[in-house]
């Protein structure tokens, strides 16, 4: 497939993308750019800075068309070969259910935020740069509603992604942390989602759900997952450029860079509460742990690699990464432990752990399992109680997650914080969801919080609320009472006699 | 302070399975004295310490035929480091503050 070009790369990426840039005539400079320096943001010369990738449209169009033609090989390739069968467990399909759930749509909003992106920062290699990812993302959710196509096939649970995406209470976490990302200016747009969200936590995300899909035998979820990443690594290089040249460009960008660095760890961070659990609890055969994946994708890679070489800048790590990495023993068993005291107001179906998945989490996280939250389990799975929790939780107005966080010293407190603004009280979830909040009260005050918004009669009669959500009552309630449970048993029963 | 401090900084990129992937191990083991190679289900780790050199010349003898550095894109899945270099011949990711 290689064909000798006449120019090289470089030449061609200059040619093409970066030189076609002009000076405005028949408008201002700020009439063109009418965001450009409304965040503070200072850049004396945008013409040093290029992509690393140095993509054009010619060759961007020729990889693309090729990536997706091996996506669609493999989609078919999935109904030829009965694939739905070599899943590990139908259990994993409850992790997709929550995962490409909030990905999906997630994708389309970062299409929305990277044209707008393109339009308004002022450089021309940003601007084609997030072009080509904008086309990405659309090319991302297309695939991923595909993807819903082929599970929805076989798997109860999948027939109303898209509503579920807008009104379930679960997906207003996802939901507006992209909105928050798309209502910032250009380049706190692009901060947040191409560096916090994209070299900071895609990683984790894909490619490690991606491994994991491979050993659970989803075919279905490694064609889309790999596919997508595939585009992640520009992303990425995005990110990187566009964080370096502000901080290059001039000394005064450095606290504004810091500021939105601090924020948007958090809210990246907060916004994968739920990776942990796939990871740990719901794939059935496990691939590493929560604490492993943060420890290799964000500690190493990033805290003690990217930001190293962020410091001489002056720089310095997210304001609440200590506590990210102190939760990081805790936080999936306190995410895993609500969803299973909710499973009548969830979109898919929690599951208490096996005695496999404890095995795992004993070795994973030794003494924490042990002393707190293997009784925690304990307590929860005791016939004699009942342990759903019949009413709505206390949302966290910056993050939207309920509020079951644990003080970053004591895992067995829960974090409450709150503050006054305009003599209202707000509640959060830890000291980094007060923080972004205290920085921008005017913004948070205005989250559309869905609990709130259940008592104030804005989601029909609560005795209707799964119509309101788009779930069936049977996508509800425990895994192994499941319709997907019993039919997977089944047509595994029916394979092995060899009908 | 949790975060390690020590150890020495690796660069790397994160590939997925196929003979592309193999014949750039291939060219990654025999340019980069540190390369290490971890495999995971469906994809590889490549890192080495600070600097990572993928040659085109390289890759295409491990390959048997030729190879353009920008079909990386094709398998790259992630990466870590910054991207010092992309040009027809060579791709060189590195980090900066060494």
């Amino acid at each position: 497939m290689s064909k000798k070009k006449k120019r090289g790369l470089k030449e061609e990426y200059n040619l093409f993308t970066r030189d076609l840039d002009w000076e405005p005539s028949y408008v201002s400079w700020d009439e063109m750019y009418p965001y450009a320096k409304m965040e503070g943001i200072k850049i004396h010369d945008w013409s040093r800075w290029e992509d690393p990738f140095r993509v054009t449209i010619e060759n961007y169009v020729r990889i693309q068309a090729e990536k997706e033609r091996k996506f669609q090989a493999i989609r078919e390739n999935i109904d030829m070969m009965q694939s739905q069968l070599d899943i590990s467990d139908a259990r994993w399909l409850e992790a997709m259910k929550l995962f490409m759930g909030a990905a999906a749509p997630s994708e389309y909003n970062a299409h929305r935020l990277f044209q707008f992106v393109a339009r308004h920062v002022p450089s021309p290699a940003i601007r084609f740069a997030a072009l080509t990812q904008s086309v990405d993302e659309l090319r991302h959710v297309q695939d991923q509603v595909l993807m819903f196509n082929n599970y929805n096939k076989y798997y109860q649970g999948f027939h109303s992604w898209r509503q579920v995406a807008s009104r379930h209470w679960l997906m207003s976490v996802p939901k507006s942390f992209f909105e928050d990302a798309l209502t910032a200016g250009p380049f706190e747009a692009l901060a947040a989602i191409s560096f916090g969200f994209e070299v900071v936590f895609t990683n984790i995300l894909f490619v490690t759900v991606g491994s994991m899909a491979v050993k659970n035998g989803d075919q279905t979820y490694t064609g889309v997952g790999f596919t997508s990443q595939s585009d992640e690594s520009r992303h990425m290089t995005l990110g990187m450029m566009a964080i370096r040249a502000m901080l290059e460009e001039d000394p005064d960008n450095v606290p504004i860079v810091q500021r939105w660095l601090d924020k948007w760890y958090w809210r990246a961070y907060k916004g994968f509460a739920v990776v942990p659990y796939m990871l740990d609890y719901i794939a059935p055969r496990k691939l590493m742990s929560w604490k492993e994946a943060f420890e290799m994708y964000i500690e190493d890679q990033v805290f003690n690699g990217l930001f190293k070489d962020l410091e001489p800048y002056g720089i310095r790590l997210p304001l609440h990464a200590q506590d990210s990495i102190k939760e990081k023993d805790h936080l999936t068993h306190q995410v895993a432990l609500l969803l299973n005291r909710l499973p009548h107001v969830t979109f898919f179906h929690p599951f208490a752990p096996n005695e496999q998945d404890k095995a795992f989490l004993a070795e994973k996280y030794g003494s924490a399992w042990e002393d707190i939250w293997a009784k925690k389990w304990e307590q929860q799975t005791d016939p004699d109680h009942d342990h759903i929790y019949p009413g709505l939780p206390q949302l966290c107005q910056t993050c939207q997650i309920p509020m079951i966080f644990s003080e970053p010293d004591n895992p067995e407190e829960t974090c409450f914080r709150h503050s006054v603004h305009e003599g209202e009280t707000y509640h959060f979830c830890s000291d980094g969801c007060q923080w972004i909040f205290d920085n921008e009260p005017d913004k948070y005050k205005q989250a559309w919080l869905p609990v709130h918004e259940i008592l104030s009669g804005n989601c029909g009669p609560a005795d209707k609320l799964h119509e309101y959500w788009g779930v069936e009552p049977e996508d509800t309630g425990d895994y192994y009472e499941s319709l997907n449970y019993k039919n997977f048993t089944k047509w595994k029963e029916i394979r092995a006699q060899g009908i | 302070m949790a975060v390690v401090g020590e150890r020495s900084r690796y660069v790397g990129v994160d590939l997925t399975n196929g003979h592309v992937t193999d014949a750039v191990i291939e060219s990654v083991e025999q340019d980069n004295p540190s390369a290490k190679i971890t495999r995971f289900p469906g994809y590889a780790k490549v890192e080495a310490i600070e600097k990572l050199v993928i040659n085109r010349e390289t890759v295409e003898e491990a390959l048997g035929e030729e190879w353009d550095t920008e079909d990386l894109q094709l398998i790259v899945t992630s990466y870590y480091g910054f991207i010092r270099e992309w040009d027809d011949d060579q791709i060189i990711i590195q980090w900066d503050n060494v």
